[in-house]
C-alpha cells in the first residue's frame, strides 16, 4: 500500500500536509505524535470516514479514497473509542459484522478465540472492562479479514495483560501478511512497529526509536 | 443479510431491551402530567359551584315578594347554574369584591317594592370594583338588569291587579290569589330555560370538546414520548457511526435504520396504550360521544390511522437528538418543543384567542398538521392536505438528521 500526498484542512488550519509513505505486507507502521497532532484525522481519512483535501491511498493499484467498495473490503478500522452497542452482548455486536457460521468458526479457532472474546460472549458491553471492549472492537473490525488494519491508540488505558493479548494478536495478524497502521502513545507498542513516523504540525517525518524516551518525548 | 439489515435488526433488539426503562419513564412522565393537569383543573376551574359567578345582594330584601323572586332566581331559574346570589351586608359585600370573592353586588334600596307598588322608581344599583368591567361583569350586569326588569314590570302588574281587585271589593282571599299569581309568574316567566335550546357547534372539525382534547392528549403524549426515549438516542461518542461509515454504511443509512427501529418501538408502545385505553372505554362510562362504545377493532383502526403522525413525530425526535447530543439538553429541548408546539397548535386550549396570523402559522406547524389530521380522522373529514404536509415534514426531518449525523461523524461540512 502507498499513501501519497494526503492533505486535510479545517478552514485555514492545515492539519495534514502532503503525507506520504508506503508499507508492505506484514509490516507495521507506527504513527507517533502529541495530542491533536492529526493522527486520528489521518486514520479516519484512510478508513473513509473523513474526506481528504487531496492525495491518494493506493492498494494493488487502486486509489481507495475514490473506491469506497474496495476500501471497505480491504481496510479494517478500530477507532479510539469503542464502536459498540452498549446495551447488547458481545455476541450481538459480533452478529453485526460476522455471518453466524463464520462467527462460530472464529470463536473456536480463529481471530475471536485469539482475542479471547469467547470468554465474555454473553456479557452486555456496558458491563465489560475497557480491555474486553477493546478486544471486541478489534474483533468487530477484522470480521471481513482486511489486508490493512488501522488502529487508533488500541492500548490506551488498558491493563498489561490486555495489552499483551492485543499485541500477540497483532503479531499474528502481521505474520499472515496483514499491514498495520498504528497510531499510538504507548511505548509498549513500539516494538511491534517496523517503521515509525512522527506527525507534528501536519508534517510526517520518519523516526528511529533507539529506546531513548526523553529524545522521543522531545520530538513529539 | 447485509450489514444495513443487521444494523436495523440489532437496533430493534436494542430498543426492545430498553423498553422496560422507557416504559417506567413514560409512566412517571404521564403521572407527573396527570397530577399537573389535575392541580390546574382543580385550582382554576374547580367544581361546578366554583365556575358560578357570585353576585351579592345588599339592602332591603325583607319584602316577601322580593324574597320569593330571589328564591325563584336562586332555585328555579336557569340562571342558577351560572349565577349564585348571596345575601350580605354592604360592608361585607365591598370587602368580598376587594378579595375577589364576588364579581359584584346588587344594592337594593329601601322601599324598593313599595316604590314599585306606588309607581315610583328606586333603581337597584349593580356595584363592581373599579376597572373590573370585564366580560364577566358585563354579563352579570346584563343578567341582573334583565332580572330586575322582569321583577319590576311583572310585579308592578301583579300588584296593580291586586289594587284593582281591592278597589272593586274583591278582598276575600286576595293575598292568597296574589301569591298564586306570583307563583304562576315564577313558573311561566322566570323559568325561561325551556323556551330556548342551546346547540353547540363542535370545537374544531365538528368534534366535541372531549374528542378534541383526546386528540390533543394523543399528540402531546407522542411528542413527549421522545423524552422517555432519551436512552435510545444518547450516544457517548460517534465511534460506531465511524466504523459503520468505514464499512460503507453512510450516515444517512444509519439514521434511516435507527429511525425505522425507533418508529417500530414507538408503534409498539402506541398499541400497548391503545389496548389499555380500550379496556378503559369498555369498562367505564365514557362521556365523549365520539368514542363511546368503541371496541378493540375501532381503537386499532384509529391506531393504524395514527401511523403518519407517529412517523412525523419520530422524525422530529430524531432531528432533535441529532442536533443536541447532550442528554439533558436534548430532553429539555424535547420538552420545550413539545409544549411550545402543542400550545401554539391548540392542544392545551383551543387557539381561537391567538391572532389570525399565529393561528394560520400554527396550522402549518408539525403539531398543527398532526393535530388537525387526528381530529379529521375522528370526524372522517378530508385529510389529504395533512397527509402531504406530514410526508414533507418527515422527509425533511430525516434528511436534516442525516446531514447532522454526517457532520458529526466526519467533522466535515
Amino acid at each position: 500500500m502507498e499513501v501519497k500526498d494526503i492533505s486535510k484542512s479545517y478552514g485555514k488550519k492545515e492539519v495534514l500536509q502532503n503525507i506520504s509513505f508506503s508499507a508492505g505486507k506484514g509490516e507495521c507502521i507506527g504513527l507517533l505524535g502529541g495530542n491533536g497532532s492529526g493522527k486520528s484525522t489521518f486514520l479516519s481519512i484512510l478508513a473513509g470516514v473523513q474526506r481528504a483535501g487531496g492525495g491518494e491511498f493506493i492498494h494493488n493499484g487502486v486509489n481507495l479514497l475514490k473506491n469506497s467498495a474496495q476500501r471497505s473490503a480491504v481496510v479494517g478500522y478500530v477507532p479510539q473509542s469503542t464502536p459498540l452497542l452498549e446495551e447488547l452482548t458481545a455476541k450481538d455486536n459480533l452478529r453485526l459484522w460476522y455471518d453466524p457460521e463464520d462467527m462460530q468458526h472464529q470463536l473456536k479457532n480463529g481471530v475471536l478465540a485469539m482475542l479471547g472474546i469467547d470468554e465474555f460472549l454473553k456479557v452486555p458491553v456496558r458491563k465489560m472492562s475497557g480491555g474486553m471492549k477493546k478486544r471486541l472492537s478489534i474483533g468487530c473490525a477484522v470480521a471481513h479479514r482486511p489486508e490493512i488494519l488501522l488502529l487508533d491508540e488500541p492500548s490506551a488505558a488498558l491493563d498489561l495483560l490486555c495489552k499483551e493479548r492485543i499485541s500477540n494478536y497483532l503479531k499474528e495478524y502481521k505474520s499472515f501478511g496483514g499491514t498495520v497502521i498504528l497510531a499510538t502513545h504507548d511505548l509498549q507498542e513500539l516494538p511491534l512497529c517496523d517503521r515509525m513516523y512522527i506527525l507534528k504540525n501536519g508534517v510526517l517525518n520518519p523516526y528511529e526509536y533507539d529506546g531513548d524516551v526523553h529524545r522521543l518525548a522531545g520530538s513529539l | 443479510m447485509s450489514i444495513k439489515g443487521k444494523y436495523l435488526s440489532l437496533q430493534l433488539k436494542r430498543n426492545i431491551k430498553l423498553c422496560p426503562s422507557i416504559l417506567i419513564v413514560t409512566v412517571i412522565t404521564m403521572c407527573a402530567l396527570a397530577i399537573g393537569v389535575f392541580l390546574i383543573l382543580t385550582n382554576t376551574i374547580g367544581t361546578d359551584e366554583g365556575q358560578k359567578m357570585k353576585v351579592g345582594i345588599v339592602g332591603d330584601v325583607t319584602d316577601s315578594s322580593l324574597g320569593v323572586g330571589l328564591t325563584a332566581v336562586k332555585n328555579i331559574d336557569s340562571s342558577r347554574f351560572s349565577i349564585e346570589l348571596i345575601e350580605m351586608e354592604r360592608d361585607d359585600a365591598i370587602e368580598a369584591i376587594e378579595t375577589g370573592e364576588i364579581h359584584g353586588f346588587m344594592d337594593i334600596p329601601d322601599d324598593f317594592i313599595d316604590g314599585i307598588l306606588k309607581g315610583r322608581n328606586y333603581p337597584a344599583t349593580y356595584v363592581v370594583k373599579k376597572g373590573a368591567m370585564n366580560f364577566g361583569s358585563i354579563i352579570t350586569g346584563e343578567i341582573t338588569g334583565t332580572v330586575s326588569d322582569l321583577v319590576i314590570k311583572s310585579q308592578s302588574s301583579i300588584y296593580s291587579m291586586q289594587n284593582l281587585a281591592r278597589d272593586h271589593g274583591m278582598k276575600k282571599g286576595l293575598g292568597k290569589k296574589t301569591e298564586q299569581l306570583n307563583m304562576s309568574y315564577i313558573n311561566f316567566v322566570l323559568n325561561r330555560g325551556k323556551i330556548y335550546d342551546i346547540e353547540t357547534v363542535g370545537v374544531a372539525d365538528n368534534l366535541s370538546l372531549g374528542a378534541y382534547y383526546i386528540c390533543a392528549i394523543i399528540l402531546i403524549m407522542i411528542m413527549l414520548w421522545g423524552i422517555s426515549c432519551y436512552s435510545i438516542f444518547t450516544k457517548k461518542d460517534m465511534s460506531l457511526s465511524k466504523l459503520l461509515a468505514s464499512r460503507g454504511i453512510k450516515p444517512m443509512h444509519q439514521v434511516i435504520c435507527e429511525y425505522i427501529s425507533y418508529f417500530a418501538i414507538t408503534m409498539l408502545m402506541v398499541i400497548f396504550f391503545a389496548i389499555v385505553c380500550t379496556v378503559v372505554i369498555e369498562n367505564f362510562e365514557i362521556a365523549i360521544a365520539e368514542i363511546r362504545g368503541a371496541d378493540m377493532w375501532d381503537v386499532m383502526a384509529f391506531v393504524i390511522k395514527m401511523i403518519p403522525v407517529v412517523l412525523m413525530i419520530c422524525a422530529l425526535h430524531m432531528i432533535i437528538y441529532e442536533a443536541v447530543p447532550n442528554a439533558v439538553g436534548a430532553v429539555l429541548l424535547q420538552f420545550i418543543v413539545s409544549i411550545g408546539l402543542g400550545y401554539l397548535s391548540g392542544c392545551f386550549y383551543p387557539n381561537y384567542f391567538f391572532p389570525d396570523s399565529i393561528q394560520n402559522m400554527a396550522a402549518w406547524l408539525p403539531s398543527g398538521v398532526g393535530f388537525s389530521y387526528l381530529r379529521k380522522c375522528i370526524s372522517d373529514a378530508d385529510i389529504l392536505r395533512e397527509l402531504i404536509s406530514m410526508f414533507v415534514y418527515c422527509i425533511m426531518f430525516i434528511f436534516l438528521a442525516g446531514v447532522m449525523r454526517k457532520y458529526k461523524t466526519t467533522g466535515d461540512n
